[in-house]
């Protein structure tokens, strides 16, 4: 999963390094929305809180001008179960604010450039990945290495060639260099102001926030580990991936798949469905998974509902494949619906894996082709019959 | 770019090996195994360890007291994600010419502090996430296992590992030898890239033919073929990974992620066409498209 952060929860990061926001309240349901709004003496804005973008075309950001209109508005956008996002589980109310002018401010680590890179354009709120494709010299752009400090001063010059002078060039290039700050101190990967806006009485303001985290850097954020959006949009199979530590994600077909290593799980993804399979699963328990870790890998597999035999494909360096075998054997006890399982095991200790899965019955390949062979001409006998 | 001053030598007897993170598991199981493969490892560091030894090889609380006693150009880290950085640092601070990170999950950022000192101190970094390098017959810095290789000419670079093993296995069943393999890692943050691998393969007169195996996320493969058309002379087949993964979800690798346009399979698959670069679309057909080449 790309880890994005809600809204608030990126605009609660903003606010520790000192961005104007205005005031906010999250809420999970119409009534608490409705109190929300009367508090704000004014129109308010109702955003939804998911982890994508294009909200206002979605009818996910709308104006309610009375508590009422926002009870109204709230208990649309809760009902709506057409997101691919999932359900909104929280909404922002925001005063509404008077926009004179949007602007655009990033943040982000160029992969390809080994730097940080900062954006900053005059056009606010479109698509910057529209704008850069029709016309990446709107676009302000400056990369700055992993170990420069980021001043203010550093950006007076990104900022004045976008038509920015006097004091409102300082306090854009300040933006800026909080950003740059905010991504280094915070682990970040992406952080994207847009818009970020001056109103009608000239006022600077934050008005949306897309941060995305490091999860290789999460255990030095405790914050970070306990927002909402990292946790709650998990369904219940990838809650028990992440509490076993799998790296998995669900798929739409209904061969289960169970790899070593990212580069050979999507692999015998792609070769599944290139020989015409379905692929319920990519699975991959990494190296040196123990017999207790593939034991579980496989209990995730058979509980995909969709799932009609699986393949596991093991090539062990550190992996040794007598603890795959055990692992193995130890979750066919609990294959309540006797699912197929084909098993390719070659590598550290591939003989005695071998031994043990043909103790239980189980014959395992060695090269991974006829293994593949093998799992197509058994998923099509099982077309037209029931899980036995 | 990190430059490959250093690849040339290293499976000579003129490197010399220090295992940072030599009592873990990892490290222990590895050392054994590089120790069995002819590489040359004159000590290991675990800090509060310094005394005991592990398959022979003394171990010291830092590279510093390593050094008093051993002369160590090269380094290569098997210790969690959290003191990755530390540890490079360390190394760097040694005057170590060689780093090689096998370690998966270590933060990006301090991926960048790493990666951004080395190349101002012209050292020379491999990973993280990696299985390392070997040149069979030779030597080996990493994990990659001996016995699926043999000796030969093809030159292999890589952003997995296991995936690499496989293809590895069916060359050398082939009959098919290998020069060396780099594994440079799942990460989208690294050392040493696809280009340094290739400029260092087609300069290498051990090396006769190329396989590149990428995967979605990033632009690494099509930075890469923009290379080969430019500067490569030697015939290069890759193999990607990812074909059918959905975008929005991360494979596996921290660096396997396709978000909005950017590295999808379909990019490099339509930039790799342009160059008339050969794409195997199953591991088996990269050796059809070796034979052919050496007809």
């Amino acid at each position: 999963m790309i880890i994005l952060l809600y809204e608030y929860e990126g605009k609660l990061l903003l606010k520790k390094y000192g961005f104007p926001l205005t005031y906010g309240k999250v809420v999970d349901n119409p009534q608490d929305a409705k109190v929300a709004a009367e508090n704000f003496h004014s129109p308010v804005m109702v955003k939804a809180q998911i982890l994508g973008g294009g909200r206002g075309k979605r009818g996910l950001i709308q104006m309610g001008k009375t508590p009422l209109d926002v009870h109204q508005i709230a208990t649309s956008i809760f009902a709506r179960n057409d997101l691919p996002e999932g359900p909104v589980r929280h909404l922002l109310i925001e005063q509404a604010i008077q926009i004179q002018q949007e602007l655009y401010l990033s943040a982000l680590i160029d992969r390809d450039r080994k730097q940080i890179l900062l954006m900053f354009c005059s056009q606010g709120g479109v698509d910057i990945e529209e704008l850069n494709q029709k016309n990446p010299k709107a676009i302000g752009k400056q990369w700055v290495d992993f170990d420069t400090k980021m001043f203010p001063y550093c950006f007076y010059d990104l900022v004045g060639s976008q038509g920015f002078d006097g004091r409102k060039k300082i306090l854009l290039a300040t933006m800026l260099s909080k950003l740059g700050n905010l991504l280094r101190d915070e682990d970040l990967l992406m952080a994207e102001i847009n818009p970020f806006v001056f109103t009608t009485n000239d006022l600077p303001l934050v008005l949306d926030a897309k941060i995305s985290v490091d999860p290789s850097a999460q255990y030095r954020h405790i914050e970070q580990q306990q927002m909402a959006s990292l946790g709650e949009n998990l369904n219940i199979l990838e809650v028990y991936a992440q509490t076993n530590d799998l790296a998995f994600v669900q798929l739409n077909g209904d061969i289960g798949m169970i790899s070593c290593g990212a580069g050979l799980s999507m692999a015998t993804c792609d070769l599944l469905t290139q020989m015409g399979g379905t692929v319920a699963n990519f699975l991959d328990v990494g190296g040196g998974a123990s017999a207790e870790k593939v034991q579980s890998a496989l209990e995730l597999t058979f509980k995909i509902p969709q799932v009609k035999l699986v393949f596991v494909n093991i090539f062990g360096g550190i992996t040794r494949c007598d603890q795959v075998a055990e692992g193995i054997i130890a979750a066919l006890k609990k294959n309540l619906q006797h699912l197929p399982v084909i098993v390719r095991l070659i590598g550290t200790n591939d003989q005695i894996g071998v031994r043990i899965l043909a103790d239980h019955g189980i014959k395992a390949f060695t090269t991974m082709e006829p293994a593949l062979n093998e799992t197509i001409t058994m998923r099509k006998q099982l077309d037209g019959g029931n899980h036995q | 770019m990190n430059s490959l001053v250093t690849l040339p030598t290293f499976i000579s007897s003129s490197t010399k090996v220090i295992v940072q993170g030599i009592t873990g598991y990892q490290g222990k199981f590895h050392t054994k195994n590089m120790l069995e493969y002819g590489t040359n490892i004159v000590a290991g560091t675990s800090p509060g360890k310094s005394g005991e030894s592990v398959e022979g090889i003394p171990v010291y609380d830092s590279i510093k007291d390593a050094q008093l006693h051993h002369e160590i150009n090269t380094s290569i880290i098997f210790i969690p994600g959290p003191a990755v950085l530390a540890a490079a640092f360390e190394a760097m601070d040694a005057g170590l010419s060689l780093i090689v990170i096998i370690t998966e999950h270590v933060p990006v950022w301090d991926v960048g502090q790493i990666i951004t000192r080395a190349s101002k101190e012209h050292i020379t970094i491999i990973g993280p996430n990696c299985p390392g390098i070997i040149s069979p017959g030779m030597g080996k810095l990493g994990i990659i296992p001996g016995n699926i290789c043999i000796s030969g000419h093809v030159g292999v670079v890589s952003r997995s590992g296991t995936l690499t093993y496989e293809i590895l296995h069916e060359l050398s069943l082939a009959n098919i030898g290998q020069s060396m393999c780099v594994g440079i890692g799942g990460d989208p943050l690294h050392g040493i890239g696809f280009i340094d691998c290739l400029a260092y393969f087609d300069a290498d007169p051990n090396t006769k033919s190329i396989v590149l195996i990428g995967e979605i996320g990033g632009s690494d493969e099509e930075n890469a073929t923009e290379y080969i058309h430019n500067f490569v002379h030697k015939p290069v087949i890759v193999y990607l990974a990812g074909r059918t993964a959905p975008p929005g979800k991360k494979m596996g690798h921290a660096g396997a992620l396709v978000s909005g346009k950017s590295g999808s399979i379909e990019n490099k698959l339509h930039v790799l066409e342009q160059f008339h670069i050969p794409v195997a679309t199953f591991p088996k057909e990269i050796i059809t498209f070796l034979r052919k080449i050496h007809e």
